[in-house]
């Protein structure tokens, strides 16, 4: 139990929830921020993407869905539909993961872009089937575009602040 | 090798099992939340009341330094506000003047008629906790609840204009959608002119003011209230000020500083009726059909202009319930 393999995946587990928990209080601060043109980037997917294209353990299936319900439900959204939508492209990547491990980071970028708009695009779609209220698709389309805009940058912080490498497909510890 | 196990453990049956049933389990919610709306906006307020109070401690200090760093921004325009402020208060000495001649005034004509105040409108205080945290939508969520007497629908006010209406109640939490929130639409009349409007939020910082019968009659400055016409709004509460856009679209200027909302007035209204089905308005309950066939027939024109004009302007903001957003 306590080799450092697994106390390395618990330690970034636990960095995760609490990174997660923070954007989201960060993100409903009573501030009055949200009224500029551009909006706040959707920092919490973009993080989980990040960090479940490097080690896939670290972010778990049942940490995912329980953030995003709570994300859902704080941020007055259509309840479960964020969280749905994320644990399916989650899922998804987990089972490309050995090969984006094997691509540039262009390549990995161009996944997380088509992820995100993808992502975007259902939600659009599933609010239309169950004829829902929608914001205005400009609002939504630039959202995305500042989610991606930002990867990147979580890239960068992720690698160099908290030390997470990406995880070679020839490495010991993909488990 | 460690792709083999890779796809093994992702294979491995349990976890698809799981994978299904978590998968089968959002789609329920989704599913409650479109067709059971108020259960399903019920369960939001609780776990809302669960979570945010709790991390108030963390909240809290954040929130003030914040507010400090932006107070302390303003330091840098210290003299130009110094030199504003004085011009501002030399205007308002002449203001007040005529206010307090006019108060005795008032007072006197409200002692010749014998007038009470009305003492329905009085109001519960609270303190914003937290913003909505979507870039699609306006709201807030303050620290009084049920166990404060709060109710949904009840009308919320900063010290000075409407800001916005309760919609979503917990224990010890209420979530204010303000009015610049694209479902929120408030009945106004326009002041000198008297004509009615619907003040309607787009998500921007000046909602639009649509169905104006006569433009020509209306010019930037106009002061808008909220005119009561859905028995959600108290009427006569100031909503700002009408800008004309570069588009040429009325728009309003709000009253209340939407930029800092600090604490608001929750202004209690004993004639909302709180939602509790899904099939149900909030507002004035409408008057009985007497003839059950009439209803399954369109609605004449001829209909009670009164019945009409409620349910109208009722739906948005019942479809704002049932949306959820």
């Amino acid at each position: 139990m306590t080799d450092p393999l697994t106390a390395r995946i618990w330690l970034f587990r636990s960095y995760y929830l609490t990174l997660c928990l923070f954007v989201l209080i960060w993100q409903i601060l009573p501030l009055g921020r949200d009224d500029g043109a551009i909006p706040v980037p959707h920092l919490i997917m973009a993080l989980t993407f990040a960090w479940l294209l490097r080690q896939p353990n670290i972010v778990p299936l049942g940490a995912v869905a329980a953030v995003f319900l709570i994300y859902d439900f704080l941020t007055h959204a259509p309840v479960g539909l964020g969280a749905l939508i994320v644990v399916l492209a989650s899922e998804r990547l987990r089972r490309v993961q050995p090969e984006v491990a094997n691509m540039t980071f262009l390549g990995e970028f161009g996944m997380v872009a088509g992820t995100i708009a993808l992502c975007t695009l259902a939600e659009r779609i599933i609010l239309g089937v169950l004829l829902a209220e929608q914001a205005p698709f400009l609002q939504v389309a630039l959202h995305a575009i500042v989610t991606i805009a930002c990867y990147p940058v979580i890239v960068l912080v992720s690698k160099y602040l908290l030390g997470l490498d990406r995880l070679h497909a020839a490495d010991p510890d993909n488990v | 090798m460690a792709r083999d196990r890779h796809e093994e453990n992702l294979a491995h049956p349990m976890r698809r099992l799981l994978v299904v049933l978590l998968i089968l389990f959002l789609i329920g919610l989704i599913l409650l939340w479109r067709i059971d709306n108020p259960r399903a906006e019920r369960i939001r307020a609780a776990v809302v009341d669960r979570i945010v109070p709790n991390m108030e401690w963390a909240m809290a200090p954040v929130t003030g330094l914040a507010r400090m760093v932006d107070d302390f921004q303003s330091y840098a325009r210290l003299y130009e506000q110094n030199e504003q402020l004085r011009r501002e208060l030399q205007q308002m000495r002449a203001w007040r003047e005529a206010a307090i001649q006019l108060e005795q005034e008032n007072a006197r004509l409200l002692d010749l008629n014998r007038v009470q105040p009305d003492p329905s409108l009085t109001w519960i205080s609270g303190i914003v906790l937290a913003d909505s945290g979507s870039p699609f939508r306006r709201s807030v969520l303050l620290n009084v609840g049920a166990r404060d007497g709060v109710e949904d629908g009840w009308a919320a006010m900063d010290g000075l204009g409407l800001v916005g209406r309760i919609a979503g109640l917990g224990e010890r939490t209420a979530r204010v959608l303000l009015v610049t929130d694209s479902n929120s639409r408030v009945p106004v009349v326009i002041q000198p002119s008297g004509q009615q409007a619907l003040l309607s939020g787009d998500n921007s910082s000046a909602p639009l003011i649509e169905f104006i019968e006569t433009p020509e009659d209306i010019a930037a400055g106009d002061r808008i209230v909220t005119s009561g016409a859905d028995g959600l709004y108290p009427a006569g509460l100031l909503v700002g000020q009408i800008v004309i856009d570069p588009e040429r679209a009325f728009r309003a200027r709000l009253a209340a500083d939407f930029g800092r909302l600090n604490f608001l007035r929750v202004m209690r209204n004993p004639d909302v009726v709180p939602l509790n089905d899904s099939d149900t308005l909030i507002g004035p309950p409408l008057p009985d059909p007497v003839i059950p066939e009439l209803d399954a027939l369109a609605p004449s024109p001829s209909d009670p202009a009164p019945e009409t004009a409620e349910t109208s302007e009722d739906s948005p903001s019942a479809d704002a319930r049932a949306d959820g957003t």
